[in-house]
């Protein structure tokens, strides 16, 4: 199958073009199932967790399937059926189907636990290790072997093992990207790891899942797997030194973003050694103008939704920690400019 | 020790034979009737006042938290719907869950262990029948004392689970977690002295003859619960006592910068929060077996099996606690031994679903009101097991962990586990409790839209999960897959509620303009159905002396037990002196007799006392505190010295 799709590269990040009919014919299907089209879909995997947790699910699943049926099936025989001439023996019966059967099964789900378990989240030192910090309602990023620091948007490359070492700012959080892995929890004074291999190349949305105050639903993000060397580029990017802004707007942005209270909470580094701590109460916004969302994950990232954002964002995120900063139209479309800019 | 030997003992113990002393009905009435009115109503201590009312509290709760859940389905019907605001659609899901699970389940069950056991075990009263005056009222207390938060608008918001550090002043600076843990606390005393007066009546308690293999299997299924009530609650009451302690005293238990741990806290809480799932249900399941085997017209087949997995159930809940934690970084040795504990409860859980089906097997249902809820029962608990096995398995739970996958799998477990057969056992015992029949088909009408509606809201639930939606969000975009099967789930939930209030219809009806009840309307076995419906205030005028496990399915009828000097109290000499036989632990002769105490204010002023210690803690008022803590010193030590009617 993978034969008929034809990957087409857009910026700095993929889009997977799929080409065959048989796509085609999933992508009807899915119109008239809308489920099967979920971004969220945890069987439908793009990652090497994700795609043994689904096998996991399909042979639990056709067990519990098979012993529904036929325990809802002699509950019904039970419930309708006459007295019986010869009664069933008490001992035999529940010993066998009581014991005997369960333990059985559950001798299979155990292989199953104790296989899948051992193939998953094992250490590598050859991992890739991004650290990802959760706060109430976005998430930190950061690459400690580049010095790169970024905010609700995850690049990876494809086919390398990637450690994400997880913590938390504030309260517990949870990172579930469900097409790629399992969640795992970010708890304060705690570092716990998520160790996965992402196989297809995408944008993956993700949630925190552990519930986290007010605006728990819209704690969003993408996790973005790339071929290496659009990685590489990525990175590359936010390595190298700030260019000088171009556009008089964008200038005159910069300076508006300074004189008023965004650059009391964002920075605007994409270099770790850039960011500092005292404006670290909301995102860095170094690269924002390259990021594909908004408000952690839940608006596309547009001019015009960048700017409805920031004049109010309780519009959008009722509860978040974004105060509505009272901007002219001019100081909006400026600050807009700069930020779409960057980096 | 043959059975014959059994009753000999028993008859021998009792003293000499049947001649019926001259006591009349009235004067029993007398020697028992509460006061008339508001006097009568505080100072009772009659089980099955209380526990009625028990039922009936616990179900103004119910149908609240069942509010507070179609709100909730309203809001999610759509997609970005605005019918709540994000911080009220908190504040419902932590109170729907903290409801159902305290205020409700846990309560309502406590209401047919107190109705109930006294009479399926053949005797006048609970152990402490003061005491469970007292349980009573104090979870009435804790139920306002948390409801309050609405009167205050600020009802706690932070999950039924109150995870720390959200749960933390810095992240929660209002009253509303304090009410919470406050009342995490207080219901919690309740629920201990419940546990402690059933384990003590069925030891003590029993009919002459009744030998534990001869008991009901309801009262294994409180006896167990009631066991792992003891050991499970204290560390509830320890989470939110230091929680509460952390927040109104600024100690640092749970504050990670502080030397805190976060984990302590979930540890603590879910070393009580798994075995309080199966606290709900074993005393439901228990209902369900003996209703199963009435309407099977069959003796429980597999008795002893069951009995066993009442008890193995028990144990094994306290190691799979960790199955709740999987995604928070334990180590993978520590959770592979609690996912195995878990797939273990597969074989109680497969003894119990055996001897279920070979009882029906082996009878001839008739599909009454109350089996048609036990054929829910069993078909639902068994979705919620099978997929509870499947969240045990690791790695599939980390997929499935706070997804609406689970918030399906809890549903089924403790809606299909508890609620089903809570509501058959309400049709069941209806007409002992209240002397009415009721419209049987309009309660199978009930029924059906309770099962339909059930499966429609939750079913779709699991499907939602696995297309990764997670809980506790009060709101969803467009475009993730999710608006069909949540619009179905809402419809279900509006379905279940119309299913459940026709319940109060029918039971309304009943109660106004049933015909009246017989003794025994199902041609049951155990001994309540042996007294009138209702029964008299004593249960029984003599006490019945016990010879098999469906003493009154048995050709021979029970005998009553005779008086004369080592009677003690069995006979209506007995009764009128307010006496119950006292059997010696493991021997089913009566060694004593215990003095079923008279109405009393005490309880319930105790309780009240109780109830202000938590106001002053509340309101951080040292004095409101101070003082109420004498207050219930007091009047701990008044209760404790006098045994007499307060009223006279």
């Amino acid at each position: 199958m993978s034969d008929h799709v034809v990957t087409v590269a857009m910026s700095d990040h993929v889009v997977t073009v799929a080409m065959s009919d048989h796509v085609v014919t999933v992508a009807m299907s899915d119109h008239v199932v809308p489920v099967a089209m979920s971004e969220g879909n945890t069987l439908d995997p793009a990652g090497s967790e994700a795609g043994t947790i689904a096998a996991v699910w399909w042979i639990l699943f056709a067990i519990a399937a098979f012993v529904a049926v036929v325990v809802i099936a002699a509950i019904v025989v039970g419930m309708l059926g006459r007295r019986r001439a010869q009664p069933l023996q008490p001992n035999r019966f529940v010993g066998t189907f009581g014991v005997a059967a369960p333990a059985v099964l559950l001798l299979v789900a155990a292989v199953v636990t104790i296989v899948s378990t051992d193939a998953l989240r094992s250490a590598d030192d050859e991992a890739l290790a991004v650290d990802v910090i959760g706060r109430q309602f976005w998430w930190e990023v950061r690459y400690p072997d580049h010095g790169v620091v970024t905010a609700n948007e995850i690049h990876v490359p494809q086919g390398v093992p990637i450690d994400l070492r997880l913590t938390s700012d504030d309260v517990i959080h949870s990172l579930w990207v469900p097409r790629l892995a399992g969640k795992v929890d970010m708890i304060p004074g705690q570092e716990n790891h998520l160790r996965f291999e992402a196989t297809e190349t995408g944008t993956f949305w993700g949630a925190c899942a552990e519930f986290c105050g007010v605006q728990h639903a819209f704690m969003h993000f993408h996790v973005v797997v790339e071929p290496a060397a659009d990685f590489e580029a990525w990175i590359a990017a936010r390595t190298a030194p700030a260019a000088e802004l171009e556009s008089p707007l964008a200038r005159r942005g910069r300076d508006v973003f300074a004189a008023n209270a965004c650059a009391g909470c964002h920075s605007v580094a994409t270099r770790s050694s850039d960011d500092s701590d005292v404006n670290d109460a909301g995102p860095p916004l170094g690269d924002l103008g390259a990021r594909q969302h908004l408000a952690a994950g839940v608006i596309e990232n547009t001019p015009d939704n960048l700017a409805a954002w920031i004049a109010d964002p309780d519009a959008f995120k009722p509860g978040s920690k974004m105060p509505a900063v009272e901007l002219s139209a001019d100081e909006l479309d400026a600050i807009v400019a700069y930020l779409e800019s960057l980096p | 020790m043959t059975d014959a030997d059994v009753d000999r003992a028993a008859a021998a113990a009792i003293g000499a034979a049947a001649a019926r002393a001259a006591v009349d009905d009235h004067a029993l009435e007398a020697s028992w009737h509460d006061r008339p009115g508001w006097l009568g109503f505080f100072t009772t201590v009659d089980h099955k006042r209380l526990g009625i009312r028990y039922i009936v509290t616990s179900f103004v709760f119910f149908f609240a938290a069942g509010a507070q859940a179609l709100l909730m389905r309203t809001q999610l019907a759509t997609a970005e719907a605005d019918v709540v605001a994000p911080e009220a659609f908190n504040e419902l899901f932590t109170m729907h869950g903290t409801t159902m699970i305290f205020l409700f389940n846990t309560p309502v069950l406590a209401g047919f262990a107190n109705y109930l056991l006294p009479l399926h075990l053949g005797t006048r009263d609970l152990a402490f029948p003061r005491l469970n005056a007292f349980s009573y009222w104090v979870f009435l207390f804790s139920g306002l004392f948390l409801y309050a938060g609405y009167l205050i608008d600020a009802p706690p918001d932070a999950g039924w689970f109150a995870y720390v550090p959200l749960a933390d002043r810095d992240y929660s600076p209002g009253v509303g977690l304090e009410l919470w843990a406050l009342a995490v606390v207080f219901v919690g005393i309740s629920t201990t002295a419940g546990a402690i007066n059933f384990i003590v009546t069925i030891f003590k308690l029993r009919a002459p003859g009744m030998t534990f293999n001869r008991m009901p299997l309801f009262a294994w299924s409180v006896l167990a619960m009631a066991v792992m009530v003891i050991f499970a609650v204290p560390a509830v009451t320890l989470s939110a006592a230091l929680l509460a302690a952390d927040r109104l005293f600024d100690t640092a238990f749970f504050h990670p910068g502080r030397g805190g741990s976060v984990l302590l806290y979930q540890h603590l809480f879910w070393f009580w929060g798994h075995p309080e799932v199966y606290i709900l249900m074993l005393p439901a399941v228990g209902m369900a077996s003996t209703i199963i085997g009435v309407f099977s017209r069959q003796r429980f087949v597999g008795y002893l099996w069951a009995a066993a997995a009442f008890v193995a159930i028990a144990f094994i809940s306290f190691g799979v606690w960790i199955h709740h934690m999987f995604t928070t970084g334990v180590p993978d040795l520590a959770m592979a031994v609690f996912s195995a504990a878990s797939l273990i409860i597969v074989i109680p859980s497969g003894v119990l679903y055996a001897t279920w089906i070979a009882t029906m097997i082996n009878g001839r249902v008739e599909l009454a009101t109350p089996m048609l809820f036990m054929g829910g029962f069993l078909v639902i608990l068994l979705l919620g097991g099978v997929t509870g096995a499947m969240v045990s398995v690791m790695p599939f739970d980390w997929q499935a962990h706070d997804s609406y996958f689970i918030v399906a799998h809890l549903h089924y477990v403790l809606n299909g586990g508890v609620v089903f057969p809570i509501f058959g056992a309400l049709y069941y015992w209806w007409p002992k409790m209240t002397g009415r029949l009721f419209a049987a088909r309009t309660a199978k009408l009930s029924f059906w839209t309770m099962f339909v509606g059930f499966n429609l809201t939750f079913f779709p639930m699991h499907v939602l999960g696995l297309l990764g939606m997670p809980r506790r969000v009060y709101t969803y975009r467009e475009g993730l897959g999710w608006e069909t099967l949540n619009t179905l789930a809402t419809i279900g939930g509006f379905l279940f509620g119309a299913g459940a209030l026709l319940t109060v219809a029918v039971l309304g009806q009943s109660r106004r303009r049933g015909e009246p009840a017989p003794a025994n309307p199902w041609g049951a076995d155990t001994l309540e159905w042996a007294a009138a419906s209702p029964p008299p205030e004593y249960n029984f005028a003599a006490i019945p002396l016990v010879r098999s496990r469906h003493p009154l399915w048995d050709a021979a009828p029970l005998e009553l037990a005779g008086d004369g000097e080592a009677a003690h109290g069995v006979d209506r000499t007995g009764a009128l002196a307010r006496a119950t036989p006292v059997l010696s632990g493991m021997e089913t002769e009566p060694e004593g007799e215990l003095a079923i105490p008279r109405p009393s204010w005490r309880p319930v002023a105790v309780a009240l006392a109780i109830a202000m210690v938590f106001v002053g803690l509340l309101i951080e008022a040292v004095v409101v505190g101070a003082a109420a803590a004498i207050a219930v010193l007091v009047g701990v030590v008044a209760w404790a010295w006098y045994t007499g009617d307060d009223l006279e």
